[in-house]
């Protein structure tokens, strides 16, 4: 799923950024954007997560090790938003409604998106990084910082309320 | 695996397209972060600060002996009372102290010369690539210090070797606080190869709210494709205002932008010579202060918190206490007066509010003091929650509808350093920058940024 191309080999670090930049970035959006649903959020995300491992990279040269880092930072990222975003509206308890549960259906992919919203951000970032990602139970686990078993119990659940939701229960 | 899940999700990930902008400022970033994390470990200063290019010596020899405008006539002397002269890395007295400190705690190696606080310049301000720089001192200056970058990505000058040759850039440089080895050397004055301003000047007087326009010339053979213009705060940060113009056919050039707010009584002018390709990496600069509202300077640069009528007297004092201790830089007695039990803030995963605080100033980042003062001088908002009402500075904070921000609320966001997309995206929960919240019975309850 991920370019293994790069479109033009450089031996400068700039070079190699802008490379390796150019290479992952849209995969790295379209992952931030499954993990938040917020297209602003998501570039923001992806920002700050390049910016971070092209910060502590000394070699980027190693294209796998970086998007690995890469998608553990935005995961990573993505997770402590929510989990900030969370205790600031339990103070406010903002009234902010939910999106319409029984608005116009527009199929499958918008019934898909409003289901990934109502899951808790781990079972999220679970099920995407397993079934987007195509990740292993065991390389979702290492993403998450969490045990296998953690990841399976996240995935079934999950799993199981997206189908409910698309009608495949 | 019977499920479409998958597939769905490939579907609604192509949503997602990347801004292309966004490629631009992502690197830029990187290439800040990877500057800074490589002066914090000690490592990449040879990298950093190169040998000058032999057209970039021939250009030292017909440098003249500078005095900086409104600097002090030492180097090593310079009274607090005065405007602070500097534009990078420091933009006031406090920050000068700050950062002395860290230096002394081993931070910062770069900023203890002045090629290495040029060569950061050139990373972080024109977004040059670290492994491109070459920054080669005056030893001929007598005050302060002279440094002349080059970019080494623009290929070696050629001809008559003019401070109009492509790529180089005179860095004036002074020791405002401590002198010797170990004291900080700062920016003043940026005058770009090729890029000539015919107004304004440096510590030219303006009018925050008002236009001011800069006017100019790039060399033509420089190959500039649009010529920026930034009013600002500090190049640290702050608000700001852009202009941009793609130069005539002779290289002229004339830019209209208002000026904004000035949080100390200065401002900086930057002026930035882009190439036709988009990468975000000036050709050519030039920055110097501003002088903002002439005469009101000094009364400026003394942090005041102006009332708001409609406050409950708890938050009127906690909002009084908070701003004494956050102009202070009292990052203790700020932590002190937050409700241990329910205090909320950004960044960092200390649980102590104060330590993690100067965890970020140490690594350059945006802190209370640097934050707090402006905020809370915004106008305010309120919010209903369980535990009652909260009031919000900046009052965008209670906005949840973008439609309903009003003309004054954009223009004050404006003002606190937010991006017009950021302005965009405020309401629904949208407010990305820092917001700080006091609950109607004096509780503070929130100091954060970002989500």
């Amino acid at each position: 799923m991920v370019g293994t191309e790069v479109a033009q080999e450089t031996t400068r670090p700039a070079g190699r950024m802008e490379a390796l930049y150019r290479t992952h970035a849209a995969e790295a959006l379209r992952l931030a954007y499954l993990l938040t649903g917020d297209h602003h959020l998501a570039e923001d995300l992806v920002q700050d997560a390049f910016a971070r491992v092209f910060g502590r990279f000394t070699d980027l040269r190693d294209r796998d090790a970086f998007w690995w880092y890469l998608r553990r930072t935005i995961v990573n990222r993505s997770r402590s938003h929510f989990r900030r975003r969370r205790v600031e509206r339990a103070w406010l308890a903002r009234q902010r409604p939910d999106p319409p549960a029984d608005g116009p259906d527009l199929g499958d992919r918008d019934r898909l998106r409003r289901a990934l919203a109502a899951l808790r951000p781990e079972q999220r970032a679970a099920v995407v990084l397993r079934y987007y990602e195509d990740l292993s139970e065991a390389d979702t686990a290492v993403a998450l910082g969490v045990p296998v078993g953690t990841v399976k119990s996240m995935v079934s659940r999950a799993m199981a309320r997206l189908r409910d939701e698309l009608g495949e229960g | 695996m019977d499920t479409r899940i998958p597939e769905l999700l490939r579907d609604l990930a192509e949503e997602a397209r990347p801004d292309p902008s966004l490629e631009g400022r992502t690197l830029r970033r990187a290439r800040r972060r990877r500057l800074r994390n490589a002066s914090l470990g000690g490592v990449g200063v040879l990298a950093a600060i190169l040998v000058a290019a032999a057209a970039a010596r021939a250009l030292l020899a017909l440098l003249p002996e500078r005095r900086v405008p409104g600097g002090s006539p030492s180097p090593s002397v310079a009274a607090p009372v005065e405007a602070f002269p500097g534009i990078y890395p420091q933009a006031s007295w406090a920050d000068l102290q700050r950062d002395q400190r860290a230096v002394d705690d081993g931070h910062h190696p770069l900023w203890t010369t002045p090629e290495g606080v040029a060569a950061e310049f050139a990373v972080a301000v024109l977004g040059w690539d670290p492994a491109d720089v070459v920054a080669e001192r005056n030893t001929r200056q007598d005050l302060g210090a002279a440094v002349v970058l080059a970019n080494r990505a623009s290929g070696p000058p050629t001809g008559d070797p003019q401070p109009a040759q492509p790529g180089a850039a005179i860095v004036q440089l002074e020791q405002l606080g401590r002198g010797g080895d170990r004291g900080i050397w700062t920016i003043t004055l940026v005058e770009g190869g090729g890029l000539v301003l015919e107004r304004p000047h440096a510590w030219t007087g303006v009018i925050p709210g008002e236009r001011l326009a800069v006017v100019g010339r790039v060399d033509p053979s420089l190959g500039v494709g649009s010529v920026q213009a930034t009013i600002q705060d500090s190049l640290l940060g702050g608000a700001a205002r852009d202009g941009v113009a793609d130069p005539a056919g002779d290289g002229s050039f004339r830019i209209e932008l208002p000026v904004p707010p000035s949080g100390d009584g200065t401002l900086v002018l930057l002026v930035r010579a882009l190439g036709p390709d988009g990468s975000g990496q000036a050709l050519s600069a030039t920055a110097f202060p501003l002088r903002a509202g002439e005469g009101t300077a000094a009364e400026a640069r003394i942090p005041h918190l102006e009332p708001q009528p409609g406050l409950p007297d708890a938050v009127a004092a906690k909002r009084q206490a908070i701003f004494v201790a956050a102009a202070g830089g009292d990052l203790d007695a700020l932590a002190a007066l937050a409700d241990p039990r329910t205090f909320t803030f950004s960044f960092g995963a200390d649980a102590d509010p104060a330590r993690s605080w100067r965890a970020v100033e140490r690594a350059g980042g945006e802190g209370p003091r640097d934050v707090i003062p402006a905020l809370l001088n915004a106008s305010y908002g309120t919010l209903e929650s369980g535990a009652g009402t909260i009031y919000v500075w900046p009052s965008a904070a209670a906005v949840r509808d973008p439609s309903l921000l009003s003309e004054a609320q954009r223009d004050e966001l404006r003002a606190l350093g937010y991006s017009e997309r950021e302005i965009r995206v405020v309401g629904d929960g949208g407010l990305s920058g820092w917001r700080l919240g006091i609950a109607e019975d004096g509780r503070w309850i929130f100091f954060v940024a970002g989500d």
